[in-house]
């Protein structure tokens, strides 16, 4: 399983431009020190024809297109010397992107997975919005395509040099002319709200 | 405990009490091909003693790809006249995609009723399509930038009324996408309809038989037309048997521009001889009912032939009439005369002459008129002559030479 996400992350190094919190020169001989936080992309529609078609042009098969979806693979490293406790991962999801709903997934069982819409500042293991119809406020999950954000939280302790890795999927999907005029045909209903049910664990206040 | 904001995109804003009131997102556009989308992400952490770490945070790039998109605007419809010349069609050809793009042409026209003459991209012309694709290749149209296209056409003089549909289609070069843009052409028509003969007559017999009058309608409108014909009789001393083949007094026909068709109206005549009647033909444009026109036919209800016959016996000289006696032996001339005193022409008229048993069937010779008569013996003492055709008011005759027994 760890050869196994090392070979992707090599895949998908091209996506991994150097943003790394710490980056540097390290002698050849040297063992690169291990990051806090390292995070990976993985197109996986990299193998379609549309993406072999960019192969063969010369370009990248990693590059996005309509439609693509891209895994994000976050992996926590205890670096220190002592138990990690309360670990939080934040992840905002990307402007041009759209979560794929039930994909997050954690390698903890006593880990939780919370998401947001309304930009992080409310968390809950299922948003709901509530929508006005005909004068009555209705409840309803709020659809995965509009969160925000999302947060995993463990609850127990990582052990020095331990990993926890989280990951989900998410869509790239520009808007097309029609999809556009759709968004415009539904920019005025009658009344929307949300209600961002927080978690229990919600540090926002 | 629940949380009231107001989201206006992404961006959260408190209110009062514990609601959350979200406005619509943002219309979000195409992200634009080459863009870098950065995922940061952050995580902390404590250890037993509550030492709190400065959170970590990585981050990830993906790089947009090319995502193409055409759209194609122009004209619905449009109705230029027959025979027009230099007619335009602008077509406004977006590029949708989300990186620079350029466009190929081309275009599907329904019907021969127009002529693609040439064709313009932003002011500058080209004579085929072949040369402004050409041109549109060279032509990059950043993302969301649009070119205009107009495609001049002539349309056919006797196009009036006649759909054509004109589709210019869009094709991303860089990618699949395509929109097209069907343009309905519909030339106006002018109507125009002739029915003769105007004030013709004709003189018939009471039926039977049936009677056929033909009348010649011509389209004289810029386009194909209907015309609804309606037959009529007045003071109906004539009864319309049908129109056009069609039972009844009314038919419809369709015309092509200019065709010209003669349409037979059969009637029987049920008055009696000295009536008359005008028999009238009305043709209405079923595309403009405004336009019409009338033949008509007078008819004069006549009687037939009446005939009449005489014979008379002459000397072997056939000038001398026989008043006195004869012997055996001499040669004689009948003269057999057939008037017509009728109304109208006999045809096929037929004598029969059986010679008396005293004499014997000699000779016989015409009256040198036309037509001739045709003068036969079928038996040795009968004589059959028959004249095609006796014209009414006129009188003709034969001679049979015998000899008195």
């Amino acid at each position: 399983m760890q050869t196994g996400w090392i070979r992707v992350v090599l895949a998908t190094a091209i996506l991994m431009l150097p943003q790394l919190p710490v980056v540097r020169a390290l002698p050849a001989q040297e063992a690169p020190e291990p990051q806090a936080l390292v995070i990976v992309a993985e197109n996986l529609m990299a193998g379609d024809e549309r993406h072999r078609s960019l192969h063969r042009r010369g370009l990248s098969a990693q590059i996005l297109l309509n439609g693509d979806v891209v895994r994000y693979r976050l992996t926590f490293t205890n670096v220190t010397d002592v138990d990690a406790r309360g670990v939080a991962f934040v992840d905002p999801i990307p402007d041009g992107l759209r979560y794929v709903g039930e994909s997050a997934t954690v390698d903890r069982e006593d880990a939780r997975i919370d998401f947001s819409i309304d930009g992080g500042s409310n968390y809950a293991e299922r948003p709901l919005v509530v929508e006005n119809v005909d004068g009555e406020r209705v409840e309803r999950p709020a659809p995965p395509e509009t969160y925000t954000h999302i947060r995993w939280t463990v609850a127990g302790p990582v052990a020095p040099g331990e990993q926890v890795t989280a990951q989900f999927d998410a869509r790239f999907q520009p808007l097309s002319p029609e999809s556009i005029a759709e968004e415009t045909r539904q920019e005025a209903p009658e009344s929307t709200q949300q209600d961002a049910r927080p978690s229990e664990t919600d540090a926002s206040g | 405990m629940k949380h009231l904001v107001t989201l206006i995109g992404r961006v959260a804003l408190p209110l009062v009490g514990g609601l959350l009131l979200i406005s619509a997102p943002a219309l979000a556009q195409p992200t634009p091909e080459g863009t870098v989308i950065t995922n940061q992400a952050e995580v902390s952490w404590t250890d037993a003693n509550s030492n709190t770490y400065t959170p970590v945070s990585a981050s990830v790039d993906v790089t947009v790809g090319f995502a193409d998109g055409v759209d194609v605007t122009g004209p619905a419809s449009a109705a230029p006249n027959p025979g027009s010349t230099g007619n335009t069609l602008a077509y406004v050809l977006t590029n949708q995609g989300n990186g620079d793009d350029s466009l190929s042409v081309s275009e599907t026209i329904s019907t021969a009723g127009i002529t693609v003459t040439g064709y313009d991209l932003d002011g500058t012309p080209y004579a085929t399509l072949a040369l402004l694709n050409d041109a549109l290749a060279a032509t990059l149209i950043a993302a969301g930038n649009s070119v205009t296209v107009t495609v001049t056409y002539d349309v056919g003089a006797d196009q009036g009324g006649v759909l054509t549909n004109y589709t210019l289609t869009a094709d991303s070069r860089r990618g699949s996408a395509q929109d097209a843009q069907l343009t309905a052409i519909t030339p106006g028509l002018t109507a125009g309809v002739t029915v003769t003969p105007d004030a013709a007559s004709v003189d018939r017999l009471p039926s039977p038989p049936n009677y056929t009058e033909t009348f010649t309608v011509v389209n004289n409108g810029d386009g194909p037309d209907t015309f609804d014909l309606v037959a009529s009789s007045n003071p109906a001393e004539i009864t319309i048997v049908s129109v056009n083949g069609v039972a009844g007094a009314s038919t419809s026909v369709a015309f092509t521009a200019g065709e010209s068709i003669d349409i037979d109206v059969i009637y029987t005549v049920i008055a009696s001889a000295g009536a008359s009647d005008v028999l009238q033909l009305l043709a209405t444009s079923q595309a403009d009912g405004g336009v019409t026109d009338t033949g008509d036919v007078t008819v004069n209800v006549i009687a037939g032939a009446t005939l009449g016959i005489t014979k008379e016996a002459f000397r072997d000289d056939q000038t001398t009439p026989i008043a006195g006696t004869v012997v055996p032996g001499e040669f004689i001339w009948y003269r057999v005369t057939v008037t017509n005193s009728g109304d109208t022409d006999a045809t096929s008229v037929v004598v029969t002459d059986t010679l008396p048993p005293e004499v014997t069937y000699d000779s016989d010779a015409d009256d040198g008129g036309s037509p001739a008569w045709s003068i036969t013996t079928p038996a040795a003492d009968e004589v059959e002559a028959t004249l095609a055709t006796l014209a009414f008011g006129t009188s003709r005759f034969f001679w049979i030479r015998v000899q008195i027994n």
